[in-house]
């Protein structure tokens, strides 16, 4: 997963589709957030052992 | 003064609550405008409050009978604005006290005010565009830390007895350790988040910052338990911190996270927590060196979950009202807008491992330790931070491994004062089981009786 396909025009029109209207600014810092997290998050999918149960908001005691 | 010696001299009438209060509102007087603790002092209200509880029978008085305390300004006290140092919300005049505030209100204490917060609890530097940056005390050209920026400043420069605090990402462990005094992240469903603004209701939690583990203590003996309010709050005991403090730490398996040592801190403050670790052992600890997977991706993870519910939470004035964000704050949000949705629930189920893996290790383990921040304060301004020679870091990312996976996983997590490095604090953060706040005081106690670090104050000229 990368942040190859997040172009400011896609994010734009993402963030409308929601009534949100960013600014330039705001994009470029997304898109660098983007950069970076998106191939950490695949490598977390990748490590995680088969049939692992989400916990929900509020953890076991 | 520590808030515990305060209260027994209010008790033995060595001094009454409306002198107490108005040594603090003299000092908030010809302090705040230096170091900008405070949003709002409600002199007025807190005197009153003060001379009302002169009038309290002896045999009423509640353990903080007296004692002046600030509330960071996320947490509703009725009749103030809690404006979570935001434009958006400067004008939120709120009727009714949060649980934490109506809490410490029937144990007798007095509020102060109003505390400078991160816009939104949600970065951790304290500079608002709106309300201006909190200073550091030990030097008003450096951040006080953040969220709760306004908390560590107060305590470090004397403006309150106690302070409240919230933690979803460090917000109580930063600004305590860089205060130079002593804050606990409590375990996450121990206090009610009743009557505070959100971030992420997955890790939010309220708790204290004061001088002591003590002070500490008996701050979150009073705020803890269930509330029909906060349905997220476990109906658990909450045990008697103060009486478990004694006892010392002889034999206490102590678990060193190595990781935060070896890389991604600046080496000065790495030496003073070994140092602070040594002294454990020479109190009778057995410590033990370990290597905790999931800390290597917690910073990952937390943001995963936690920048959706941050999203969703102002998804509204995202929409209607943009502009009246700070940009940095604005940003964070909007980075939560555009994860992929089934990235939420990847993090939810990395959550799961890392406290698959924590629960095994405090079979070994009775806490873990660890420095709390890589590095001393920076500047007012500064984002990178120095690691070492040729080595820097955005101070946003240096934080992540030092304060997400604690909170990732719902642990008690507390920044005792440990050192200084250029005549700045160094923190070292106490770790406990869940729900297991009891032995992260003790140890911290058992530190604090043995070193001095927690009462060393600045050099502020009054």
């Amino acid at each position: 997963m990368s942040a190859e396909g997040y172009s400011h025009d896609f994010l734009r029109e993402l963030a409308g589709i929601q009534g949100i209207a960013p600014t330039a600014s705001d994009l470029e810092t997304v898109q660098m957030f983007l950069t970076t997290i998106l191939p950490a998050l695949a490598a977390i999918e990748a490590s995680l052992p088969p049939g692992v149960v989400p916990v929900g908001e509020r953890l076991p005691a | 003064m520590t808030l515990t010696a305060l209260a027994a001299r209010l008790k033995a009438g060595e001094v009454s609550p409306r002198e107490a209060t108005q040594g603090y509102l003299d000092r908030i007087e010809q302090l705040n405008p230096t170091v900008n603790a405070y949003i709002h002092v409600d002199a007025e209200g807190a005197l009153a409050a003060a001379d009302a509880a002169e009038r309290v029978p002896v045999a009423e008085r509640g353990p903080l009978w007296g004692v002046p305390l600030g509330i960071k300004d996320v947490v509703d006290v009725g009749g103030m604005n809690t404006t979570a140092a935001s434009e958006i919300l400067r004008h939120n005049l709120v009727a009714e006290d949060s649980t934490v505030v109506a809490r410490l209100r029937a144990a007798g204490s007095i509020i102060l005010g109003k505390i400078n917060t991160h816009e939104f609890a949600l970065g951790a530097w304290t500079t608002s565009p709106h309300f201006g940056p909190a200073r550091n005390p030990f030097d008003t050209d450096r951040i006080c830390g953040g969220s709760s920026g306004g908390s560590g400043c107060a305590m470090a420069a004397d403006l309150a007895a106690g302070t409240l605090g919230t933690d979803t990402a460090g917000s109580i462990r930063i600004p305590a350790c860089f205060g130079g005094v002593t804050g606990i992240r409590p375990s996450t469903g121990r206090v009610s988040n009743a009557g505070s603004v959100p971030v992420s209701a997955t890790f939010d939690t309220i708790g204290p910052i004061a001088r002591s583990a003590r002070d500490c203590a008996l701050l979150l003996r009073t705020i803890a338990g269930a509330d029909p309010r906060d349905p997220s709050t476990f109906d658990l005991p909450v045990p008697d911190y103060l009486a478990g403090l004694e006892g010392g730490i002889k034999g206490l398996r102590v678990g060193v996270v190595v990781q935060r040592f070896e890389h991604g801190i600046n080496p000065a403050v790495a030496a003073t927590v070994r140092e602070a670790i040594a002294e454990l052992k020479a109190l009778g600890a057995i410590v033990e060196e370990v290597r905790p997977v999931f800390t290597e991706t917690a910073g990952v993870v937390h943001q995963l979950v936690m920048l959706p519910e941050a999203a969703q939470n102002h998804q509204k004035w995202l929409r209607e009202c943009p502009e009246l964000y700070g940009a940095d704050v604005r940003a964070r949000l909007l980075a939560g807008v555009f994860l992929p949705g089934p990235a939420y629930v990847t993090g939810q189920k990395a959550r799961r491992v890392a406290f698959d893996e924590a629960r095994e290790l405090f079979q070994r383990f009775d806490i873990l330790v660890q420095p709390q921040m890589p590095v001393v304060p920076p500047k007012i301004g500064q984002v990178e931070v120095d690691l070492g020679p040729g080595e820097q870091l955005p101070y946003r990312l240096s934080l992540l491994p030092f304060n997400s996976p604690w909170s990732l996983i719902g642990l008690p997590a507390m920044s005792v004062p440990a050192g200084y490095v250029d005549g700045l604090p160094v923190g070292m953060t106490i770790v406990g089981p869940r729900f297991g706040e009891q032995v992260v005081f003790r140890a911290g106690h058992a530190f604090q009786q043995a070193t001095d670090w927690h009462e060393r104050r600045p050099n502020l000229a009054v």
